[in-house]
């Protein structure tokens, strides 16, 4: 779905789900299939294309990227997996990956085959505004856009820049370092939600180490998007081969939500 | 020349189209923070008269420029070595690490943290952190860990914290991600010290600027000894700070020719040699723009050298806009031209080089021979004590 049109869809809901997927792990299918489960409950899907140097991510991610790496995984994989849900399901569908996968595709290459593809958004995160080898730019000219990442210890001044540059909503993420880690939902992350709050009037995607419904349940209200990835990538591991991945993920999914 | 400096790099730290700094914002904050504190530190008379002192009393500098006299009889033409062998620590690496140890100091910071392949960047950076009372965390992968013990063991002595990097594929790639975790967990007491001139934008510059010295040097020296500028100048080429320190003296001089030796390990098979400017194309790795060695998606390729120091994917910004200009010639040779090379040396000079540095002689080898009337200015960046054990295992002692 396009961003505005989710955007104005969600306005009165008190919290909505991104959910994330590495594409190709375990394998093509049943990522597809995985995110198919992940998107009855979720508003917003990253289908990340995996890259053996995911710098912003931690073990679970990187495991699985390696792993979907080693299978094969091809670019156009990844736009398969993105067409199929954008065609099926109700979700923005979110491509996320690293500089050197979108460059050596070719930046307006990369960008029109994922417009026609059905996807709405970008996050790069070696790609941030300002030294993105024009992928925003390129993006806008299609009409989908770039969502920038903010994480603590960014200044008012760069959090209003990257607020307004950022497509539909802003990534902001609950603590520095990498994906996966534990994050406790105490008064520091509130606070930063609330600096981030003063300088952006867009919805804000609050991610990074997000695993339980009590951690949602304590960011409803808070935040209008909540990112759950390593959460998924894990439930995802834990299934074996065969297994119904759309049905499990599905029920991982709510249970985040419940 | 004056304008080179002033504009290479840009003030977003690109060398023509490479370069750069692509990182996330919080990170890019702290990069900005370096990049200020190094143009209103660095410039400083009292920064300057201090690096100098240093370079004299504690690293032993200038290193001398020596004439190859019986290597160079046997080959025609003539080779002359800048000594970065007998720079303290044995490399020219402590050249950059001082610098940044010193920036560290004139900041404020109390922690100097890096990440290390075979130990040797962190062997320097340890002896940096001893010389000015700082605290030094070197992060290594556990892989590594267990084939570098005599480099632990230096940097365990000269009071440097090692941390095992225990994720991953445990080596190199993982030990920076670490590192780089470590340092975001407290910009405010602890700077990243880069080992080469790679990375982003400030470290190309900045590293690059520090190892200055031994070209400015070389050039002088060798202006003295034989009246004339060298025909040919050689470094090897990892990610390329020796290389840099040398050639940067050189540029203006148009009858110079620059070479860069690249390491073309045991074939040309994908994973069998790290050749990045000869075999690669621009990519993003690390934070910057570079020739890399990547597949068609834009993976990075696995690497190999015998010399653990030129093994990367990537190489530096600088030269790969040097390469494109076509104002040094980037060439490579083999592993077993370079245990050739280690040995020749060894035995007709008595000097034993780094395997790192072995290819600048290689090539300077080659050279000579083709060019019996010419002159020729090699960087031998290292000594190569560290690499004995590992030659007599592969290769015995040559009769």
């Amino acid at each position: 779905m396009e961003m505005n049109k989710k955007l104005e869809q969600i306005k009165n809901k008190k919290i909505s789900l991104m959910g994330h997927i590495v594409g190709g792990y375990p394998d093509v299918e049943s990522s597809l299939k995985a995110a198919k489960g992940i998107c009855r409950h979720a508003d917003f899907i990253e289908v990340q294309f995996p890259f053996s140097d995911p710098s912003a991510d931690g073990k679970v991610i990187e495991g699985a990227s390696y792993k979907a790496i080693d299978a094969g995984f091809t670019v156009e994989d990844g736009f398969k997996i993105v067409k199929e849900l954008s065609e099926t399901t109700e979700a923005v569908v979110i491509i996320m990956t690293y500089a050197n996968i979108v460059y050596k595709y070719g930046i307006e290459r990369f960008v029109k085959k994922a417009k026609e593809n059905g996807a709405n958004a970008f996050i790069v995160p070696d790609l941030p505004y300002g030294s993105d080898e024009g992928l925003s730019e390129t993006a806008e000219k299609y009409g989908i856009g770039v969502i920038q990442v903010i994480s603590p210890g960014v200044g008012d001044d760069r959090i209003k820049m990257l607020g307004d540059k950022s497509y539909g909503v802003l990534y902001v993420t609950a603590r520095r370092g990498i994906t996966g880690g534990k994050t406790d939902i105490g008064a520091e992350t509130e606070e930063w939600i609330a600096t981030v709050k003063r300088n952006c009037s867009k919805p804000i995607a609050l991610g990074f180490g997000i695993k339980s419904n009590s951690q949602v349940r304590a960011l409803s209200g808070k935040t209008e998007i909540v990112v759950a990835g390593s959460y998924f990538v894990e439930k995802i591991t834990s299934l074996s081969k065969g297994s119904d991945f759309e049905g499990e993920l599905a029920k991982a999914a709510q249970e985040l939500l419940s | 020349m004056g304008d080179y400096f002033k504009n290479t790099p840009n003030e977003k730290g690109y060398f023509g189209e490479y370069g750069g700094s692509f990182i996330p914002p919080e990170l890019q904050k702290e990069m900005d923070r370096i990049t200020d504190a190094y143009y209103a530190i660095s410039k400083s008379h009292q920064f300057i008269e201090e690096l100098r002192s240093i370079r004299k009393h504690f690293q032993g500098r200038p290193t001398p420029v020596y004439f190859a006299k019986r290597l160079s009889n046997e080959l025609g033409g003539r080779i002359y070595l800048k000594r970065e062998d007998l720079n303290h620590t044995g490399a020219h690496k402590l050249n950059h690490c001082m610098g940044e140890a010193l920036l560290a100091k004139y900041m404020g910071k109390k922690k100097l943290i890096a990440e290390t392949g075979a130990g040797q960047h962190g062997v320097a950076l340890a002896t940096a952190a001893a010389y000015f009372g700082l605290e030094c965390e070197i992060h290594m992968g556990e892989v590594d860990i267990a084939k570098e013990h005599p480099n632990v063991v230096r940097m365990k002595i000269l009071g440097a914290t090692v941390v095992s990097v225990t994720h991953g594929l445990k080596t190199l790639k993982e030990a920076v991600d670490s590192a780089f975790e470590a340092y975001l967990k407290d910009p405010v007491n602890s700077i990243y010290c880069i080992g080469s001139v790679v990375g982003p934008h400030p470290f190309p510059m900045m590293v690059r600027d520090f190892q200055r010295v031994v070209g400015i040097e070389a050039r002088e020296q060798f202006l003295e000894m034989t009246g004339e500028l060298p025909d040919n100048v050689v470094a090897c080429v990892g990610g390329g700070s020796n290389a840099m320190g040398m050639f940067t003296a050189f540029l203006d001089d148009a009858d110079c020719k620059l070479y860069g030796v690249e390491p073309a390990g045991r074939s040309t098979k994908i994973g069998d040699h790290a050749a990045t400017i000869t075999y690669g194309k621009p990519g993003i790795i690390h934070g910057f723009k570079c020739y890399l060695l990547q597949d068609e998606k834009g993976e990075p390729l696995p690497v190999y050298s015998i010399a653990s120091g030129l093994d990367y994917p990537g190489v530096g910004p600088e030269h790969s806009m040097l390469h494109d200009l076509k104002k040094v010639n980037y060439t490579s040779v083999t592993d077993s031209e370079c245990v050739d090379a280690f040995f020749d040396l060894s035995r007709k000079e008595g000097i034993i080089p780094a395997l790192e540095s072995s290819h600048a002689v290689a090539y300077a080898m080659k050279l000579a021979k083709d060019n019996p009337r010419q002159s020729i200015l090699v960087n031998l960046s290292g000594r190569g004590d560290k690499d004995i054990d590992f030659i007599v295992e592969n290769y015995g002692i040559r009769k």
